[in-house]
């Protein structure tokens, strides 16, 4: 007799993800995603990894089509191809095709990335969190098109908050999981034990220059366990934001830091995780509301249906 | 009532299930993953494979791989495995790894690989007291 508990569940879940949702909140995730993906595929690093001797290639999924590192004009062309299909698809323009474009050039560059071996966490979750915005029509406001033709924002509909819902689900999902494997892996010996001193002497001893701020870490035990605990609450408690909105007052702040602490400490440059979270879970819409009504007191300019949120997410 | 589309929500039901399994099943299909990240305990000790240059005076000077490029930043995701690489592997990987070395060390003769019992505590400085342990691994010249 437990089904139908199980169906109600997964259909309040359903009913959420597929709610009415914002034409604004979905484009501002559009421009701000795809603005970072743009950015972090125009490294150079791409074009170098194309140089790697064929002995040390080291593929992992779909890279195992390739017998070696892809290299030469063919991936300079790729990455050309995917930034430019970046930068128009967040602003809105050939937005049938380019977004596809762009998310499959970074898939191929990033592979390439991944090749050296191992998995390469740092782009895994902006990349998930694109994936439903391909499917999306992410270009009704805020968009060149929609500016040319003057095109109204329009107003909520389903078809605009399933891609920005199922997106947090994934980041959201992505923190979760971290936090567990290390509870399985681990268990609570992950803070209770020297493990994150350990980690930041062991980093920074595999650097040519000592990491100053690794060093500091590990050499203050006390601050070393509240680092590691707070990263466990933080990667644990992630997904109340989906639950609470309210709560993402502290995790977004919170995913923030911990990514900047993990680039000073650990040279891992996880910015793209920490511009995903931003992007998704701050408003945008309510917070352009906020902003018409103190720059005019033309009421015309928001729509009165459209729902407003005091909370971060 | 406005509604999305039946295909719309398989699509979205069949990209977070496909999320959901690989990440509790801790499958690798880049870019869905399993999401272990730092998961394991790391100890105050542990083995780690380390590099040295010899220049013509027979002189070893550690070669930090995370200077190199990217293309041979893989360094200890390969050495973890070495041992069990065929010997052809194992020295075809050793000369890339020494050509490389030549483009930024011009004088380097020879690369030794070797195993180290790195220890966090004691410190001198920013680094381990030594001496540390060392085991011999590999070399090509």
């Amino acid at each position: 007799m437990r089904a139908p508990e199980h169906r109600s569940v997964i259909g309040r879940i359903e009913g959420w993800i597929f709610a009415p949702g914002d034409a604004r909140r979905l484009a501002a995730v559009r421009i701000g995603l795809f603005l970072a993906l743009a950015v972090r595929l125009s490294r150079p690093m791409y074009a170098q990894l194309g140089a790697q001797p064929a002995v040390l290639y080291r593929p992992i999924s779909f890279m195992h089509l390739f017998r070696s590192m892809p290299s030469g004009a063919g991936v300079i062309a790729i990455q050309v191809v995917a930034v430019v299909a970046c930068v128009l698809a967040a602003a809105g323009i050939m937005a049938r095709v380019a977004p596809p474009i762009g998310w499959l050039g970074a898939l191929f560059l990033n592979g390439m990335w991944t090749s050296l071996g191992q998995p390469m966490h740092n782009e895994t979750l902006l990349m998930l969190a694109l994936v439903p915005l391909l499917f999306a029509p992410t270009a009704d406001a805020w968009s060149v098109p929609a500016w040319i033709r003057r095109r109204p924002v329009p107003g909520p509909s389903v078809g605009y908050g399933w891609p920005v819902r199922t997106a947090m689900i994934v980041v959201a999902g992505g923190y979760f999981f971290s936090g567990v494997y290390k509870l399985v892996f681990s268990g609570l010996a992950w803070v209770t034990s020297d493990n994150l001193r350990w980690v930041m002497y062991g980093i920074s001893d595999e650097n040519s220059h000592p990491i100053k701020a690794a060093l500091f870490l590990a050499g203050h035990p006390v601050l070393a366990h509240l680092a590691a605990a707070l990263t466990l609450v933080m990667e644990l408690g992630f997904p109340l934001c989906l639950w609470r909105p309210k709560a993402a007052w502290f995790f977004v702040p919170g995913a923030v830091l911990l990514h900047l602490g993990t680039g000073l400490t650990m040279h891992l440059d996880y910015s793209a995780w920490a511009l995903t979270v931003v992007v998704l879970f701050i408003p945008w819409d309510v917070l352009a509301d906020r902003r018409a009504k103190r720059t005019s007191s033309s009421p015309a300019l928001t729509d009165p249906e459209r729902p407003r949120s005091a909370s971060l997410a | 009532m406005e509604s999305v589309p039946t295909r719309t929500r398989w699509l979205i039901r069949g990209f977070l299930v496909l999320f959901l399994v690989c990440a509790a099943l801790r499958l690798e299909l880049w870019p869905l993953t399993g999401f272990r990240l730092f998961s394991g305990v790391r100890e105050e000790s542990h083995p780690m494979w380390v590099a040295d240059t010899v220049g013509p005076n027979g002189k070893e000077r550690r070669l930090w791989f995370n200077d190199l490029p990217r293309p041979y930043q893989g360094f200890y995701l390969i050495t973890a495995g070495f041992r069990r690489l065929a010997p052809a592997k194992q020295a075809a990987i050793c000369q890339a790894w020494l050509a490389e070395a030549r483009r930024v060390r011009p004088s380097v003769v020879a690369l030794r690989i070797h195993l180290v019992e790195w220890r966090a505590l004691p410190r001198s400085g920013d680094r381990p007291a030594g001496p540390l342990r060392r085991t011999f691994g590999y070399a090509c010249s």
